[in-house]
């Protein structure tokens, strides 16, 4: 049997394929706007071919698929979806429109603000209201409801959304209004704030609401359009789509749902990143991706992906819990630029795929990170792509020197350094501020290097930040598709409770705990994870009292112990020092959210990460003084470094072999990408055909900082 | 080896490590601080000085706090001698006097003392609840002198080596309404800066102080270059403007902004000679914001790019003559001048720079004009004081695109975040009855102002006090290009009897009963352009949207709207009669 997992990414789709004896088939297939189905049979088509089977009998014989999409944001990004209508309370029905004043650029009256999802005349205000405590003060006038419904046929409405004041609080209301507007107008499609978000705050809310109500009915489409051509073609199992949050959930929610899939590619990326920090012992880990236009950070952190209570996309805020990404616009395709006053910037503009960067000799006249890369011998010209592409040096050469290297009187090679040396500072930055706001020492992390262009600047931006073990997976081309293998289904419930932590009831405690613990169980029992598979994560959003932000502290008994809140309390104090620098622990503390998320068991990882394990404690994994399994290269190239060009070992991925240990400098190259060692590194590959890199020859005063 | 290819390299490095370091101090600020004003509407600003008390790096923030770092850390240089400051220590001010805005914003900073020298000041400025004097909120519409505004701090050391010096604190907080709040809130501010100067003295172990403070005086010449350069693309001339505050809440007359923008070559002088003398009210505006309001709207003017630090304000010459509104004498109070007069100076030299700004300026703002409330808390029988953010008026048209709805004043656009009625509802006793836009409101123009908003609540607290404070209802946005002004605030009460009271933008303490309705129809802002040649399409659209009525689509625009949209043949009748 086969498990089967799809990334559809915006310019390729990546596929990986695992057989019961644990043995991996890839591929990657260009995306088509045009059909967007196309190149999943295609991918699969090739993957049936490796395993020599027809596709009909290479589907039947599949028993998992896993999908990860970019369907929702690709709408969401060409300003398409359904025709929504937006009902809020009455007097309230500009919060889409009115946002919260606060601008991204200040600085530029000229810039303009992402498009208004819903137009004033499609907004609606709804008589009733709830006050903050969740009480309602108006009742639901249901002879509005008749006229609203009549007037949403005539428009046409295709969506609804619906987010009403306090809906958070109590979602009485909003449940009311879509019983009685689907017993008027019987199978149209209604999203209610509060199936979405129990946060508070109505116009991040309102437009998590109406991105969903626009965006599902366009994924749902897709998904019945995969589902039945799948089906044709021999596919036997449900299809799982991949989340935010890096859990998986079936064809029927995800159709309700879109904003929920909205990061379901680079969710991927994540869950390879922690399956990858399981296997290789690395609790502490950031996961890099560098690909054409950005620079794309994630960490893990005790074994757990990160995750934020919010996000914001395209100038829009999602008020959702998910995995936390930090997106740099710092790609091989940035533009290296000099400002006015003659000092040398990176990015964030792209120079994108189409002209691309000069060497691609596609008309692109701006010099970009890859020229550079090109230009200091990082990158062979001849087998770029894995060959699909031959780099034009010439042309890398003379953007270089006319933009950069001429005005600021420096040597060609001069200027290709520095270009890389700045975009290199920017991901420094980057990886360092994810780190340090949230309180952790970046020292304390290894690297996970993914994306075609990351390995390039791995050692050195794990040495820039502190890092001492880079790890460069054997699948980093197609590193989100094998991340979604280790994906399962997930679901979070989440309750509001507003009190102080010590002064809550035990009662009202104890059920809470158990309308969460049913919620969740009732979920998961519908998408088929029986009782002994489930796993639960209790967690407390907690603030001191005259506080505007929570954060977010997990917690393992749940009995209404005193005990329980006193060391959630010390937790909370704890972080509260690291994070802003100050605590007060004679305050008391006020409970905002209880949370439960409940998780399908990863049952085989389990085995496997055992297997490795017990590899790697055969010794210690950097053995290459004694085992002396040095091989030589009998290719050399030049490669500009640290102000001159030297001569470096060449080695190509495919002659390494478990056990073997390479000394910096060298290039490391691999289809789809090269990896840069440095000078003070050295590589061994371990038995899953990772390549682990320790930087710094010194490792006496180095502990892993396993917890 | 290559020190030219390795100083370029270091230059930029630098910089981006600075600016991720004031960003992780404003994160930490943002998250950890307590009152609305601060934490949810984040008006603070932090930033690195060097050791001469220059702004090297900035959070994007408060535009008005933005150049208020640099003023303060300079207050201390000017007072305390190299020896007295030291590793440790904390110094507090907030006196606009001596280094600060106005009472409410305390400006807190912290030295790196590396060998004996001063290397960097982390300073960071916020807007704190209430700062003592005659009314909760302390913007007191009736002071006539800084004395009954609150509590004047000057420069002195809050932290001594490391040590709180509680004397002090206890000073302060015996002196405000809202004691715990303000001592966690400042606790935030030192927080913020301790991260600040730890991260600089990692800096430390990669560059020598000689090399950092190399570099950081290059960061500051580069700004200063653009900055020039920018002056130069600009055509030579003397432009000129004015602008109004409606009135000072004693004298009903408006008050005179006028400047002069002067453009020789690189240099710029912008001369506020000709301004109305000094006034009794709160409108005055001291040095350190009339100063920062200058700088900022004509680098506004100048372009996007140019890093706001201090080397591209030395490029900005401020001429303010004393004893008038924008300079007034010690101790004329100041309270408003964050808002108003500080955005009147900037919408002046916008109106002064227009035409040669390369159409990157807009038409006018609304003014802020709401009152700050207090009382019991009837929920938990404490005392309050808030402040009625989601007033805020609309944005002013731009070549291009519309003005939007619901922006800041001037003084702060972009850094001001409008609480959610939520959490407004949650942390004060009121209950909103209406937050929407308020039709026939914007200015028109071939690219109309934002609507106005219509913002009502109703008190719940028996009583509540209002002070009302602000600008706007006399003087209306101002029209660009041949658009038309904006709408004027209009604030009134519904009491309990069913009788309805205008109140006025500048109002002493007020006692309401438990159910009044307090309604506050702010500013649509100003058009740019000829309302003309709008697209009759958006005036259709306008029209469906409930923004503009029919009339005013006939009377300002001359488009024809009828039920099945626009009637062509109408409008362009009726534009051409109105063209001949």
């Amino acid at each position: 049997m086969y498990e089967i997992a799809v990334d559809v990414g915006g310019t390729f789709a990546d596929f990986i394929v695992r057989d019961q004896q644990g043995s991996a088939f890839t591929t990657k297939v260009p995306s088509s706007h045009e059909d967007p189905l196309e190149p999943i049979i295609k991918g699969l088509s090739e993957l049936a071919e490796q395993c020599r089977l027809s596709l009909k009998e290479f589907l039947g014989q599949t028993n998992k698929f896993v999908l990860g999409t970019t369907v929702g944001i690709n709408a969401l990004l060409e300003g398409q979806g359904a025709k929504t209508a937006l009902i809020t309370t009455e007097g309230f029905r500009d919060a889409l429109e009115l946002r919260r004043s606060r601008l991204a650029e200040q600085w530029d009256f000229r810039v303009a603000l992402p498009q208004v999802l819903v137009p004033r005349h499609l907004r609606i205000g709804l008589r009733e209201r709830m006050d903050s405590q969740g009480v309602s003060i108006k009742a639901v006038d249901h002879g509005q409801i008749e006229e609203i419904a009549q007037f949403l046929r005539q428009e046409e409405i295709e969506s609804v959304a619906v987010c009403l004041l306090f809906a958070c609080r109590n979602p009485a209301h909003e449940v009311e209004f879509k019983e009685v507007l689907q017993a008027l107008w019987s199978g149209v499609f209604v999203t209610l704030s509060s199936e979405l978000s129990s946060q508070l705050g109505e116009y991040e809310r309102t437009v998590t609401t109406v991105l969903n109500a626009r965006l599902s009915p366009v994924l749902s489409n897709y998904l019945q359009d995969l589902r039945s051509l799948l089906c044709d073609k021999g596919l036997q199992v449900p299809i799982s789509i991949a989340q935010n949050d890096g859990g998986l959930t079936d064809l029927i929610q995800a159709s309700q749902s879109a904003v929920h899939t909205l990061f379901s590619g680079p969710a991927g990326g994540v869950k390879g990143g922690w399956a990858l920090a399981r296997e290789q012992r690395l609790p502490e880990l950031v996961v890099a991706d560098m690909g054409g236009t950005s620079f794309d950070v994630s960490l893990i952190r005790q074994s757990k992906m990160e995750m934020t209570p919010q996000a914001e996309i395209a100038g829009y805020p999602i008020q959702l819990p998910m995995l936390d990404i930090h997106t740099v616009g710092a790609g091989g395709g940035s533009i290296a630029w000099l400002d006015k006053g003659g000092m040398l910037q990176v990015g964030p503009h792209s120079a994108g795929a189409k002209p691309g960067p000069a060497c691609y000799g596609l008309g692109g006249q701006e010099p970009t990170i890859t020229d550079a890369a090109l230009i200091m011998g990082l990158i062979d010209s001849s087998n770029f792509l894995g060959g699909r592409m031959t780099l034009q040096k010439k042309q890398a050469y003379e953007a270089i020197d006319i933009k950069i290297a001429q005005p600021l009187g420096l040597s060609v090679p001069e200027a290709a350094y520095a270009i890389y040396q700045i975009a290199l500072s920017l991901m420094v930055d980057a990886v360092y501020l994810m780190t340090v706001k949230k309180g952790y020492d970046p020292r304390s992390f290894a690297l996970a290097a993914v994306g075609g262009a990351l390995p390039l600047f791995a050692t050195a931006l794990a040495e820039g930040v502190g890092i001492r073990q880079v790890v460069v997976p054997e699948l980093a081309p197609v590193f989100c598709a094998q991340g979604l293998h280790h994906a399962r289904f997930q679901v979070e419930a989440l309750r509001s409770v507003y009190g102080v932590l010590r002064e809550i009831p035990s009662s009202s405690w104890n059920q809470v705990i158990l309308e969460l613990q049913s919620e969740v169980d009732q979920e998961l029992s519908r998408l088929g994870v029986c009782p002994k598979q489930r796993k639960y994560v209790w967690s407390a959003d907690l603030k001191y009292p005259d506080q505007h932000h929570e954060i977010n502290i997990d917690f393992q008994r749940v009995a209404a112990d005193p005990e329980v809140w006193q060391q959630l309390g010390k937790e909370f104090h704890k972080t509260h020092q690291k994070l802003y620098g100050y605590s007060q622990p004679e305050k008391s503390l006020l409970l905002v959210n209880l949370r439960l998320l409940a998780l399908e068991r990863e049952e085989c990882l389990q085995t496997e990460s055992d297997q490795v394990r017990i590899q790697v404690n055969t010794g210690n994994p950097f053995t290459c003084k004694t085992s002396k399994r040095i091989p030589k290269s009998n290719e050399l190239t030049s490669v500009y470094l640290r102000g001159a060009f030297q001569e470096v070992d060449i080695f190509h991925w495919r002659d390494l072999y478990p056990g073997m240990c390479l000394q910096g400098p060298a290039l490391i190259k691999k289809t789809f990408t090269t990896i840069l060692l440095e000078e003070n590194c050295e590589a061994e590959l371990d038995q899953a055909r990772n390549l682990s890199i320790k930087i710094g020859k010194d490792d006496d005063n180095y502990e892993y900082q396993n917890e | 080896m290559n020190t030219k290819m390795n100083e370029v390299i270091e230059r930029a490095v630098i910089a981006n490590h600075l600016d991720t370091i004031t960003q992780e101090m404003g994160y930490a600020l943002e998250r950890s601080s307590r009152s609305p004003i601060f934490a949810e509407a984040c008006d603070f600003a932090c930033g690195i000085c060097n050791g001469e008390g220059d702004l090297v790096s900035q959070i994007n923030g408060i535009p008005i706090l933005a150049a208020a770092g640099t003023f303060s850390v300079k207050e201390v240089i000017r007072k305390y001698s190299s020896e007295q400051i030291e590793e440790g220590d904390v110094f507090i001010l907030n006196d606009p006097y001596q280094g600060g805005n106005h009472l409410p914003d305390i400006g807190i900073i912290t030295p790196l003392v590396v060998a004996g020298e001063v290397l960097f000041y982390c300073v960071s400025r916020a807007h704190h609840g209430d700062i003592g004097g005659s009314v909760a909120g302390s913007y007191n519409a009736k002071a006539t002198e800084i004395f009954q505004e609150g509590l004047r701090i000057p420069p002195i050391k809050l932290v001594s080596k490391g040590q709180v010096l509680n004397d002090v604190m206890d000073l302060i907080l015996r002196n405000v309404r809202n004691p715990l709040m303000l001592q966690n809130d400042l606790c935030a501010q030192m927080g913020a800066n301790q991260i600040g100067v730890a991260r600089l003295a990692e800096l430390l172990n990669d560059y020598s102080p000689a090399r950092i403070k190399g570099t950081v005086e290059y960061l500051l010449d580069h700004a200063e270059n653009l900055t020039r350069q920018a002056i130069e693309g600009m055509p030579d001339g003397d432009y000129s403007a004015e602008e109004w505050v409606d009135d000072d809440g004693f004298q009903e007359n408006p008050i005179k902004i006028k400047v002069e923008v002067r453009i020789r070559g690189e240099e710029m002088t912008v001369d506020f000679e000709g301004t109305d003398p000094q006034v009794k009210g709160f409108v005055n505006s001291a040095l350190v914001t009339s100063t920062t309001a200058a700088w900022i709207g004509a680098l506004w003017a100048l372009g996007p790019d140019i890093p706001r630090n201090s080397g591209a304000f030395r490029a900005i010459k401020v001429l303010l003559p004393e004893g008038s509104l924008v300079n007034p004498y010690d101790p004329a109070p100041v309270t408003l001048s964050t808002l108003t007069p500080a955005s009147e100076i900037i919408s002046s030299i916008f109106q002064a720079l227009d035409s040669v700004a390369g159409q990157r300026l807009p038409a006018g703002f609304g003014r802020y004009c709401g009152p700050s409330f207090y009382g019991i808390d009837p929920r938990n029988q404490e005392f309050y004081v808030g402040f009625a953010f989601c007033a805020l008026g609309s944005g002013g048209g731009i070549s291009g695109r519309d003005g939007y709805p619901y922006m800041a004043p001037l003084s702060n656009y972009g850094g001001v975040r409008a609480p959610n009625i939520e959490a407004n509802e949650i942390q004060y006793p009121h209950l909103t009855l209406c937050h929407e836009m308020e039709i026939d409101t914007s200015g028109a123009g071939t690219w109309r102002g934002g609507p106005g908003v219509r913002y009502s609540i109703q008190f719940q607290g028996d009583p509540t006090n209002i002070v009302m404070f602000g600008d706007g209802m006399k003087i209306p946005p101002f029209g660009a290009a041949k658009g038309k002004p904006g709408s004027l605030n209009y604030v009134e009460l519904l009491t309990i009897n069913g009788e309805k009271i205008p109140l006025e933008s500048k109002e002493p303490s007020r006692s309401l009963s438990k159910g009044t309705v307090l309604t506050m129809v702010s500013s649509g802002g100003g058009g740019w352009g000829d309302p003309w040649q709008r697209d009759p399409g958006k005036v259709e659209q306008d029209v469906l949207d409930g923004v503009i009525s029919r009339a005013k689509a006939r009377e300002d625009y001359g488009v024809v709207v009828v039920e099945e949209g626009v009637d062509w043949a109408a409008t362009t009748e009726l534009r051409s009669v109105l063209l001949a």
